[in-house]
C-alpha cells in the first residue's frame, strides 16, 4: 500500500453507538446479573466472613488452624483459578456436577468471605484490651462483651474496609463470564461477536460498571466522614 | 440479688483469704506464692516498685488473670489453682467477677455509651435488670460520685478525674462485696488526683472493703487499716500503716519510702 506506516498511523475508525440501543435488554441482564451476584455474595460473604472471624477469635486450636487454612487458600490464591476449579475439576473430583451459577456464587462467596474474615478479625483485635477488662470486671461474658462493647466500636473501623471490598467484589463479579454466566462483561462479548464493535461495547461496559460504582463509593466516604465526627 | 458467694462466714474466717498464689507470664514468674486476708470492711493497699507483682495480684483477685498455682477463698468460695486441672469455666469467673468490683488506672469506659449507660450496664445485660430499675440505681451511683449532671455526656467529654468517677460508680452500680483499685490516680493530672481520693475515702467510711494498689503513701498511711509492701513476687511485709511507714525494720521497705520521701520532697521545691 503506498505511503503506509506502520507507526503513529491516525486510525480512522467511525465511532457509533446506536446499534448498542437494538442490545439493551441483554445489556439490561448483564447489569442485573452483575449486580445481583455481587449484592448476593457480598452479603453471603460477609456472613461466611463473620463466622470464620469469630471462630478464629473464640475458638480453640482445632477450630482456629482450619480456618485459617481457609482464609489462606482463598486470599492466596487467584479468583479465577478458583472459579475455573470449581467449575472444572471439582466435578470430577466430587462426582458432583454443579451449574455455572453455583460454582460461581461459591467461588465469589469463598473469595469475600476469606477477606471479610480478616477485616473482621483485624477490627476486634484493634480495639484495646483494656474495653475486655472493663467489661469482664462487671461480669460479662465473652460473647455479650463482644456484642455489647466490642463490636459497636469495631465496626466503625473496619466500615471502609468493607466498603472497599465490596467495591471489589462488584468488579470481580466480571469473572464470571468465563463460566459462561450472563453477566455484564459475558454479555458484552455476546454483542462484540454479533457486531464486531468491541470498541463500542466494552467502552459502554466500562461505563456501566463505573456508573454503578462510583456512587458507591461517593457513599461510603461520606460514610466515613460520618463516622469520623 | 444473688450473694451466695460471699455469704458471711459464721466461724469468723476472714472475707478474703489468699493462700501461696502462683502466677508466670512465660519465663516470667510475677508471682511467688503471696499470702494476704482481707477483713470485711477493711481498706488494704498494695505498695511497692513497677515490677512487683502488685497489680498482677489485684487482677488475680478478680480473676481477670487466672493464677498457675495457691487458692483464692472469698466468703464461702474457694478457688484452687494447684489442683492439677482446674476447669474454671467463663461462666464461673463472669459470676464472680460480677461480685467483685474493679476499677482501673485507665478507667477502661465505653466511649460509645452515655455515661448513666456506663454505670447500668452490668446490671441491664449480667442482672437482666429492667431499664427503669437499673437506671433508678445508676442514678443514685452517680450521685455518690457528684456527677448527676453528666449522665447524658459520653466519656470522650469528661476529665480524667470525672472518668474516673463514672468507672468507680459503674463498678458500685453491681453493689459488690469488695471493690478493688488498681493505681486509680496515676494517669490523672495531679489536680484531679485528690476529687477521685475524696470518693474513696468517704467508701472507706461508708465500710466498703478495699484492697488497692496505690503510689499515694499519704493516702494510704492515712486512710488504709492495713498496708503490704510488695517486691519482686512477694510479700515483703504487711501490717499496720504506723508499722509499715514509721517502724519498718525490713531495709527494702525503709529503702523504698526514702525514695518517695525525696522525690515528694524534690516536687516541693520545684
Amino acid at each position: 500500500m503506498p505511503g503506509r506506516k506502520s507507526i503513529g498511523r491516525k486510525l480512522n475508525y467511525e465511532w457509533n453507538f446506536w446499534f448498542l440501543w437494538e442490545y439493551r435488554a441483554l445489556i439490561f441482564i448483564g447489569v442485573l446479573t452483575t449486580v445481583g451476584f455481587a449484592v448476593g455474595t457480598t452479603i453471603l460473604g460477609l456472613m461466611v466472613g463473620v463466622v470464620i472471624g469469630l471462630g478464629r477469635l473464640l475458638g480453640g486450636t482445632w477450630l482456629r488452624l482450619p480456618l485459617t487454612g481457609f482464609v489462606e487458600l482463598f486470599r492466596c490464591t487467584p479468583l479465577l483459578v478458583q472459579l475455573v476449579w470449581l467449575y472444572y475439576a471439582l466435578p470430577v473430583l466430587s462426582g458432583l456436577q454443579i451449574s455455572a451459577w453455583v460454582a460461581a456464587t461459591l467461588a465469589l462467596t469463598f473469595y469475600a468471605s476469606s477477606f471479610f474474615a480478616e477485616i473482621f478479625r483485624g477490627g476486634v483485635t484493634s480495639i484495646d484490651a483494656g474495653q475486655w477488662d472493663g467489661a469482664r470486671a462487671i461480669g460479662m461474658r465473652r460473647l455479650q462483651i463482644l456484642r455489647r462493647i466490642i463490636l459497636p466500636q469495631a465496626f466503625r473501623n473496619m466500615l471502609p474496609a468493607i466498603m472497599n471490598q465490596s467495591v471489589m467484589q462488584l468488579k470481580n463479579t466480571s469473572l464470571v463470564s468465563t463460566v459462561a454466566v450472563a453477566d455484564l462483561l459475558y454479555q458484552g462479548s455476546i454483542i462484540t461477536a454479533a457486531t464486531y464493535r468491541p470498541l463500542e461495547v466494552y467502552t459502554l461496559v466500562a461505563v456501566l460498571y463505573f456508573l454503578i460504582l462510583f456512587p458507591l463509593t461517593r457513599l461510603s466516604s461520606q460514610l466515613e466522614k460520618w463516622l469520623v465526627r | 440479688m444473688n450473694k451466695t458467694i460471699f455469704q458471711d462466714v459464721a466461724d469468723g474466717r476472714p472475707m478474703i483469704q489468699v493462700n501461696q498464689l502462683k502466677k508466670s507470664f512465660g519465663a516470667n514468674q510475677v508471682l511467688r506464692g503471696v499470702s494476704l486476708e482481707v477483713e470485711r470492711g477493711s481498706v488494704t493497699s498494695l505498695i511497692g516498685p513497677s515490677g512487683s507483682g502488685k497489680s498482677t495480684l489485684l487482677r488475680c483477685c478478680n480473676l481477670l488473670e487466672i493464677p498457675d498455682g495457691g487458692q483464692i477463698r472469698f466468703g464461702q468460695k474457694t478457688f484452687d489453682f494447684s489442683a492439677p486441672k482446674t476447669t474454671l469455666t467463663d461462666r464461673m469467673a463472669s459470676a464472680y467477677r460480677a461480685e467483685t468490683g474493679m476499677v482501673f488506672q485507665n478507667f477502661n469506659l465505653f466511649p460509645h455509651m452515655s455515661v448513666l449507660e456506663n454505670v447500668i450496664e452490668g446490671l441491664v445485660t449480667v442482672r437482666r435488670m429492667p431499664i427503669n430499675h437499673a437506671r433508678d440505681i445508676g442514678c443514685a451511683q452517680l450521685q455518690k460520685v457528684g456527677l448527676t449532671d453528666k449522665q447524658a455526656d459520653y466519656p470522650a467529654r469528661l476529665s480524667g478525674g470525672q472518668k474516673q468517677r463514672v468507672a468507680i460508680a459503674r463498678a458500685l452500680a453491681m453493689s459488690p462485696e469488695v471493690l478493688l483499685l488498681d493505681e486509680v490516680t496515676s494517669s490523672l493530672d495531679p489536680e484531679l488526683v485528690d476529687e477521685v481520693l475524696g470518693v474513696i475515702r468517704q467508701l472507706a467510711t461508708d465500710g466498703m472493703t478495699m484492697i488497692l494498689v496505690t503510689h499515694e503513701m499519704s493516702f494510704a498511711q492515712n486512710v488504709c487499716d492495713k498496708v503490704i509492701f510488695m517486691a519482686e513476687g512477694v510479700i515483703v511485709e504487711s501490717g499496720s500503716p504506723a508499722e509499715v511507714f514509721e517502724n519498718s525494720n525490713h531495709e527494702r521497705t525503709r529503702q523504698f519510702l526514702a525514695r518517695y520521701k525525696r522525690t515528694n520532697h524534690a516536687e516541693v521545691r520545684s
